[in-house]
């Protein structure tokens, strides 16, 4: 394969843990999260500055997760005071604070971010392999959660936490779990990001990012793990197949968020399922 | 205060008072509902039924008092640990799990100690016998031919069962059930009232929140009557009924006087 293809599949591996991460979050367990970019660019940021230290991947990883994480469970704490519209400014306002705390900090490249971080002793085909095994690992691991109790009290939650209590799930602990989870993932995202483009900087985790992540996890469906990975596979290579599509990207992310919540509530999931019963017509 | 012979009450309200602002939406109630009762709590609009309830359930937190389930002190329980501890709550307005199926709405109940952490929840599968507890009961409550529905698809008398299963299927101490009958017409009241009162004659202890008073007549043995936020009457239904203070709660000085 060639370079440049093995970097479009790196991209989509990435975006595909990126979104699956908010797909727990707001998909199973219905938070709205508007700030999803910034726990992406806490694992970006760490494994870069630990990278620049001379730590091995296996360790920025694991700490990229671990940050993200830490910064999740705060956000989520947020959610268990404020629900639905007033979660989603809450998440949004947190997106602009890990903004201008990065921006403004000069340990951590100020406007311009963090470069020169060196590629794992490994090797770039070594460094895909390891990044496309991650993907699958995490693909596996949300289906578990989805089939799981775990994803079982997330769809109570969801649905309505106060009917959730009264069967005896803690909407708390729940919801903190998906915020945890999810920016975990979140931030794994990050640290391969900052592998790939061998550097961070800011404006790649701004509110732009966000409003991606949530395009490709509301075109999926908010309840379809498949329709996610499709419909982030599709967004991802969208810019790259078609040159044009690059420069009017926000238009189109735009554009397809209105239609999709417009026509398609459940997104390319819910066109699997209508397209399952027609198969098996009538009953 | 109980008599220490008597075996320990599945739930007993001790001394509740909410304000709420100036207003006092309970004043100082106390009562306790014996193993195997079927206790009807009443009063007219606004009585104080409803934050009552939400006391017990742990939705509102009193400024006085202490609510014990089966002895225990629910003081720092929240809704969910008090309804694994054992209390079955159903609810007026009713709020099935939209995107489950009746089945699963009553397996995700019946799995309680599968959901009682999220570690606990991601380590285990099967549904199964979840499913084959919550069938049962879906069977009990009359409502098994419609199990794999969709809840939006299904009407009211139906959902208003499905509540009842689900609070059954947390094994409930004592079983609260927030109008059950509210919006049903005159035979589906009936037939959901028999049901109630078979739960009962297989060892439910319930305490019935109901407007539907000649339903509540029928099938409780005791009234428990609250008015202005205090409780005004406790005892046998036909004696509660006759009580002064009562037909005045619920129809006021000017009826009395004009059948004197």
């Amino acid at each position: 394969m060639s370079a440049y293809v093995l970097s479009i599949v790196s991209l989509v591996g990435i975006n595909i843990i990126l979104a699956l991460g908010l797909h727990l979050i707001s998909g199973l367990c219905g938070q709205v999260s508007l700030g999803h970019a910034a726990f992406y660019g806490v694992g970006a940021y760490t494994t870069a500055l630990l990278a620049k230290a001379g730590y091995p991947i296996g360790l920025t990883l694991p700490a990229a997760m671990a940050a993200a994480a830490v910064a999740g469970f705060v956000v989520g704490l947020c959610s268990l005071r404020v629900r639905e519209d007033f979660l989603a400014i809450a998440t949004m306002a947190a997106g602009f604070i890990f903004l201008g705390v990065v921006k403004q900090n000069e340990a951590l490249g100020g406007e311009i971010g963090i470069s020169g971080i060196a590629m794992p002793s490994f090797g770039r085909d070594g460094f895909v392999a390891l990044e496309l095994g991650v993907t699958v690992l995490v693909i596996l691991f949300c289906l578990h959660v989805r089939r799981s109790w775990l994803g079982f009290g997330f769809s109570a939650v969801a649905d309505d936490d106060v009917a959730a209590q009264m069967v005896g799930v803690d909407n708390r602990a729940y919801k903190l779990t998906a915020f945890c989870i999810g920016t975990a993932l979140a931030g794994l995202a990050g640290g391969f990001l900052a592998y790939y483009l061998r550097g961070v900087s800011p404006d790649a985790f701004g509110f732009t990012a966000s409003i991606s992540v949530l395009c490709m996890v509301v075109l999926g469906g908010m309840q379809s793990i498949a329709g996610c990975i499709i419909a982030t596979t599709i967004l991802t290579l969208m810019p790259e197949v078609l040159r044009f599509a690059d420069n009017y990207k926000l238009l189109i992310f735009g554009a397809l968020l209105f239609l999709t919540m417009r026509f398609l509530p459940d997104g390319l999931g819910g066109l699997f399922a209508l397209a399952r019963r027609k198969e098996a017509g009538p009953s | 205060m109980m008599d220490p012979k008597q075996p320990r009450p599945a739930l007993e309200v001790r001394d509740i008072a909410v304000q709420f602002g100036g207003i006092r939406a309970i004043d100082h109630v106390s009562f306790a509902v014996g193993k195997g009762d079927l206790v009807g709590l009443i009063g007219p609009n606004g009585a104080g039924k409803t934050t009552m309830l939400r006391v017990v359930s742990g939705q509102v937190r009193p400024q006085v008092g202490q609510v014990l389930l089966d002895g225990r002190d629910m003081r720092g329980f929240r809704v969910a640990q008090r309804a694994r501890t054992g209390l079955g709550m159903s609810n007026q307005i009713v709020r099935p799990f939209r995107h489950l199926t009746l089945l699963d709405n009553v397996a995700l109940a019946a799995g309680h100690d599968r959901t009682s952490s999220p570690w606990v929840a991601i380590g285990s599968v099967s549904r199964k016998r979840q499913r084959a507890a919550a069938m049962e009961l879906l069977a009990l409550v009359g409502i098994a031919s419609v199990a794999h529905a969709d809840p939006r698809s299904q009407p009211l008398g139906v959902l208003k069962r499905l509540e009842v299963a689900r609070a059954l299927a947390m094994k409930p101490v004592v079983l609260l059930l927030d109008e059950p009958l509210a919006g049903l017409n005159q035979a589906e009241a009936g037939k959901l009232a028999d049901t109630i009162l078979e739960l009962n004659a297989s060892g439910v202890t319930i305490v019935l929140i109901e407007h539907n008073l000649a339903e509540a007549q029928r099938i409780c043995r005791r009234f428990l009557v609250l008015d202005n936020g205090r409780k005004i009457a406790d005892g046998p239904v036909a004696a509660v009924m006759a009580d002064d203070a009562v037909i005045t709660a619920y129809l006021g000085e000017g009826w009395r006087n004009a059948t004197r």
